[in-house]
């Protein structure tokens, strides 16, 4: 899994939490996704059969959010 | 009037009873016995209180204190759990957790983790942290907050050899410990708290996490200083305790075989069984011409339990009496390990004397 | 789950007796007197390590390379 390469899709990462999202400039053409099966990040673009390009398992997970949480240790 | 030596001891005693206790109240307040005069005197008071010591280890003292009212022990045992501060970890900024284990319980297990650090700095140099009000913002300063980070990614070990089935030989980083934290100092913390008097978890084997390759953790910890009051995580102690000394007394000498039962009815080391002695059967008394047979003896009273076995017995129901010296209290105070054990005593006094001060103030204001 | 840090009645250290135990129970302990040598005194806290159950052991199972190995192990007890 290289993160280095990865660049999140819809705006910039500098955008404030809850700001509206400008969709016009920058329509979001592709996500990344864990295969289910080999854990291998898959890019899809919009309207791309959900499977994975590697195994071929059709089985998709969300990615974690990059943002920071904050917990409280309680 | 002074009352008798053998009065004052029967008023100190409380009497265990098989199925009640009986004298329970303490009566040395005044006007409580007519002609007698029993005000608070500091002179009295320092004289008769002792602090002696049994078990002073690190993590562990036990001690008695003698000559106060359960009032004021009672205070410092509450002062011991609940005001004594130590760190610990508040916040956590979770930026990656692919681990099994859920960001709020690993926030929650990073919590409970001790942490100890120079003890100057954390008396004089670090404050307490206020929690802002709604609307305001954090005020995260070097004499306030102390920043951690945990950042570990398990790996395939390459070096592991082929069959080999011990995850943490397989895989770097499978066990995630107390010691991957790191400290990170800022401002003013680098002079208060290096080298020796780094902030280090207090037992570095901690198991946080259990991972496996591809797993990762990041993230950074705010920890602040606090009170157990507020949470048990901050409570310097496991187990902060006292209880009175226990008193056995043997009214009527118990003999022989029966001896024999009654060391049993009690811990180790409590009776203990001694022949009666030539010159003790010569003399008049209940030893009379019983040379060379045993007789129990108690030499060890404060480890007893009080289980009151021995009244369950009819051979020996009228021949003992139990009961506990109300001003003689013995603590045993376990440390988490942040401050050594008999420290926390001391802490706890400090505080009280503190407490007292800031009482007095307002009573002063009231009576104006 | 996974050991827990604390002894939920007085707050003794746990989290890193468990590792410890374990490794005394292989040395032919018994579990009395393993729990004696790691300092485990209360029965409060011995309850804490007596009665956990280290089930964090079958969720690291839940990896890609474990999905492996599951299938090759199902492959094989297929082929017989």
């Amino acid at each position: 899994m290289s993160s280095e390469q990865y660049q999140v899709p819809t705006g910039s990462g500098s955008q404030a939490p809850g700001g509206s999202r400008n969709f016009d400039a920058e329509p979001p053409t592709a996500m990344h996704y864990l295969c289910g099966d080999c854990a291998t990040r898959v890019r899809l673009e919009k309207g791309q059969p959900i499977r994975c390009g590697s195994c071929g398992a059709r089985v998709l997970y969300k990615e974690r959010t990059k943002r920071m949480v904050q917990f409280e240790a309680r | 009037m002074k009352p008798s030596k053998e009065e004052l001891e029967r008023r100190n005693i409380v009497g265990v009873g098989a199925e009640r206790v009986t004298n329970v109240t303490s009566t040395d307040y005044p006007g409580h016995f007519p002609g007698e005069d029993h005000a608070w005197d500091l002179g009295y008071f320092r004289d008769n209180v002792t602090i002696e010591f049994h078990k002073n280890e690190p993590l562990e003292a036990e001690f008695s204190l003698i000559g106060v009212d359960a009032s004021i022990a009672n205070a410092f045992r509450r002062m011991m759990i609940a005001d004594v501060p130590t760190f610990a970890i508040e916040t956590v900024h979770m930026e990656k957790n692919t681990s099994v284990i859920q960001d709020e319980v690993l926030s929650h297990r990073l919590g409970l983790i001790p942490f100890k650090g120079g003890k100057t700095g954390f008396r004089k140099f670090m404050k307490f942290y206020k929690k802002p009000e709604d609307g305001e913002e954090h005020s995260y300063v070097d004499f306030n907050t102390i920043q951690l980070s945990l950042n570990v990614e398990c790996t395939h070990n390459k070096k592991a050899a082929k069959n080999e089935t011990d995850v943490t030989k397989l895989y770097n980083h499978a066990h995630v410990y107390a010691s991957d934290i790191e400290f990170n100092p800022v401002g003013r913390q680098e002079q208060y708290f290096s080298g020796d008097n780094a902030i280090v978890p207090v037992h570095p084997d901690i198991l946080i996490a259990k991972m496996r390759p591809g797993q990762q953790i990041n993230c950074s910890l705010l920890m602040h200083k606090g009170v157990g009051s507020d949470h048990a995580k901050f409570s310097p102690v496991a187990t902060a305790s006292y209880r009175l000394m226990p008193t056995i007394k043997i009214k009527s000498p118990i003999l022989g075989e029966d001896a024999k039962k009654f060391q049993k009815c009690f811990p180790k080391g409590v009776i203990e069984l001694q022949t009666v002695t030539r010159k003790e059967s010569k003399e008049e008394g209940p030893f009379k011409g019983k040379e060379g047979e045993w007789k129990a003896v108690v030499v060890d009273p404060m480890r007893d339990t009080v289980s009151r076995e021995c009244l369950r017995h009819d051979e020996f129901k009228d021949k003992v009496e139990l009961g506990r010296k109300r001003d003689h209290f013995i603590y045993s105070v376990e440390s988490t390990g942040q401050w050594r054990s008999d420290e926390i005593f001391l802490e706890a006094v400090a505080l009280f004397k503190e407490k007292a001060k800031k009482f007095e103030h307002q009573v002063i204001n009231m009576a104006r | 789950m996974i050991i827990p840090i604390r002894c939920f009645s007085c707050g003794k250290v746990t989290g890193d007796l468990w590792e410890k135990f374990v490794r005394l129970l292989d040395e032919g302990y018994s579990d009395g007197e393993a729990m004696d040598k790691i300092g485990c005194k209360r029965y409060c806290c011995r309850r804490m390590v007596m009665t956990h159950v280290d089930l964090i052991e079958k969720l690291l199972k839940y990896t890609p390379t474990g999905r492996n190995e599951k299938k090759l192990e199902m492959s094989r007890t297929a082929g017989q």
